[in-house]
Parts: C-alpha cells; structure tokens; sequence
C-alpha cells in the first residue's frame, strides 16, 4: 500500500506490478463510471476502461505528475469515450441502422443498494432514466461536464483540468446545461 | 416571467446563482404555486443523495487487462510501431483514393458518350458515301427493309 500519490507515481514509472494494480484498484470504478455514463453501456464502458488503463501503462513513464493521477486519467477516460463514440456512430451510419441506438442499456447497477420496496425502486429507475435521456442529448462539452459533477461529484477546478479549460468556462457549460436540463424535464414534471 | 424562473430552477437548487437572484426566486416561490410545483418535482430528483448508484465494472477486467499488457510485452515494438505508423498512413490516403475514386466514376457516368455518337455519323457518312458511289440512290423502287432502302433513306436525309 502506498502512502502518498508521489510514491506510487515513482513506483510505477520503476516498472512495479503490484504498484499498477494498485492504481488499477483505485482508479478503475471512477474510469469506468465515466465510461458508463456517456456511452450507456456496460460492455462498452469496460473496453474504453481497458483501453484507459493500457494507454496509462504505456506512458506511465512520461507522466510529468503536472496534474493528479485521478485527473490524467479521467482526462483519457473521456477522451476515449468521445472516440469510442464517435467510431460506434460511424459504425452504425455505415451499416444503414439508423434506427435506435443499439446500446443495450443495463440499468442494474444504476440505483444502489436500497431498503425501498420494488415499487419505489422502479419509480426510481425511471425518473433516473428520464434524467440520464436528458443528459444525453445536451452537446459534449456540457455533458461531460455534468456528469463528471453531479455524478463524479468533482469540483469545478479537477473538471477544468479534466477537459483542459478554465474553470469560467466549466462554469458557464454547467450553468447552460442546467438551464436546457430544466427546460427539459419540466414536460415531464407529472412522471417525476 | 415564470419561464424565466422555471429556467433557473437547477442553478437554484444548486445554489448557483448570485445572492439577489437567489433571493428573487426564493420570494416568487413564496407566491407562485405553479413555479413551487415544478422546483418540487425537480428538487425530488436532482438531490445529490438521489443520484443513481455506482456501477461495478466486471470482477475480469483485471485479468483482461494483464492478458493485454502480456500480448504487447511479448510482441516485439517494431510490430507495435508499424502497426501505428500503418494505421497513420493508411487511413487518410484510403479515404483520399475513395474520394476521387467516386468523383472519377461520377465524372465518367454523368458525361455525355460524344465519342460514340460522332463514330456513329462517321460511319453513316461512310456508308452515304459508298451508295453514291454505287450509284444506288438512282433506283426509283428499293425493296423495303434492305440495305439498299436505309443507305437512300439516309442519304436523302443527310442531303
């Protein structure tokens, strides 16, 4: 176990197989919830956490430790969720489904564990699902945004640093985006 | 009015809004019924502690990432790096080469076959030409659906 981040980083840039596991312990729930929530899928969410991972581990030795490890990998986390969405669209244009989304959207993991009863669970689920659509079509920018906030619960400076602007800028995409969420859900205020 | 309220109702219940404007809505939730109804709904699903759970990634992923890592180790990094540079050099030529590959065939299909039509009259000429010739346009009566009758009927035509 290493007690600081200073140490870890030196340990894993020596090569130290049990310091990258640990890394991979740590940081791997916070990858692959990002993943997650902008791509909707669990399959999908686990490559792009693969593929987040074997990106680190190659350039483990050329991080410059200018920003926190949590903060570098959100960074390729969402880098590499917007590609990976990027290829599945184009995917999906080139083999003419231009249909639904084929993403198998598992929602089991969405709420967690809860003494409610089914109904309240399902209720949950749902208005859970409205919100999650919502957030879906706002542009990227405000969108990654508010799901590295309200669901990472990161503060505006690391998501600054995550999406590489200023911190008035994180600010004014959250407050736009709130904005277009309330116009939104509003229609659906009798199902909430 | 409402609308502007109903807005900001996000920012509000975030907090996110200057004092005085935090006050204005504050006051006219006080009063307005309709605005109060919609900050319910939306404070009963944007509270932090409503937020769904997190999702677990598979327990394997572990395991798939080290059979990842171990392929690459024990690839040699010049596969790895043609494969890179591959990838680099490919893709946009390709795409390049298709582009003027449909720009060619839509050139080629969509102009006019000049060529054929003028080798066609040539030939025609030609053929005018000999039955002249042949003196075969100085019979009065050509049997119908001969040679004879499509050089004269040409002939007269192209005079």
């Amino acid at each position: 176990m290493f007690v600081n981040e200073h140490d870890l980083i030196r340990e894993l840039q020596a090569g130290n197989q049990t310091a990258f596991k640990e890394l991979f312990d740590s940081f791997s729930p916070q990858v692959f919830n990002v993943a997650y929530r902008m791509l909707q899928n669990k399959q999908d969410a686990e490559d792009v956490t693969q593929e987040v991972f074997f990106q680190a581990y190659n350039s483990l030795k050329h991080f410059r430790a200018e920003s926190q490890i949590s903060t570098w990998l959100y960074r390729i986390a969402v880098n590499r969720s917007l590609n990976h969405r990027r290829k599945s669209k184009l995917t999906r244009w080139l083999s003419l489904d231009f249909g639904e989304s084929e993403d198998d959207t598992d929602d089991s993991g969405f709420i967690g564990p809860t003494e409610d009863g089914p109904d309240v669970v399902i209720e949950r689920k749902d208005t859970e699902r409205i919100v999650q659509e919502a957030i879906n079509s706002l542009p990227d920018q405000q969108r990654i945004a508010i799901l590295l906030h309200r669901y990472e619960g990161l503060p505006y400076e690391e998501i600054s640093k995550i999406m590489c602007v200023t911190v008035a800028s994180v600010e004014s995409r959250l407050h736009r985006a709130k904005v277009t969420l309330a116009k939104k859900l509003l229609p659906y205020k009798d199902e909430l | 009015m409402h609308i502007d309220i109903q807005e900001k109702l996000l920012l509000y219940l975030d907090g996110d809004l200057p004092d005085e404007e935090m006050k204005k809505i504050r006051a006219h939730l006080a009063t307005c019924s309709l605005c109060m109804e919609h900050h319910d709904a939306l404070a009963a699903i944007w509270q932090p502690e409503r937020s769904p759970g997190k999702v677990t990634p598979s327990p394997f992923l572990w395991t798939r990432l080290q059979a990842r890592i171990k392929e690459y180790e024990q690839t040699p990094a010049f596969v790895w790096d043609l494969k890179r540079s591959l990838q680099g050099i490919t893709a946009r030529p390709v795409s390049a080469l298709a582009v003027l590959a449909a720009i060619v065939a839509g050139i080629y299909l969509g102009t006019p076959r000049v060529s054929q039509n003028y080798e066609m009259t040539q030939s025609i000429n030609q053929l005018v030409g000999a039955s002249d010739d042949l003196g075969l346009n100085q019979f009065d009566v050509i049997p119908p659906g001969t040679l004879g009758s499509t050089l004269i009927t040409t002939s007269t035509v192209q005079k």
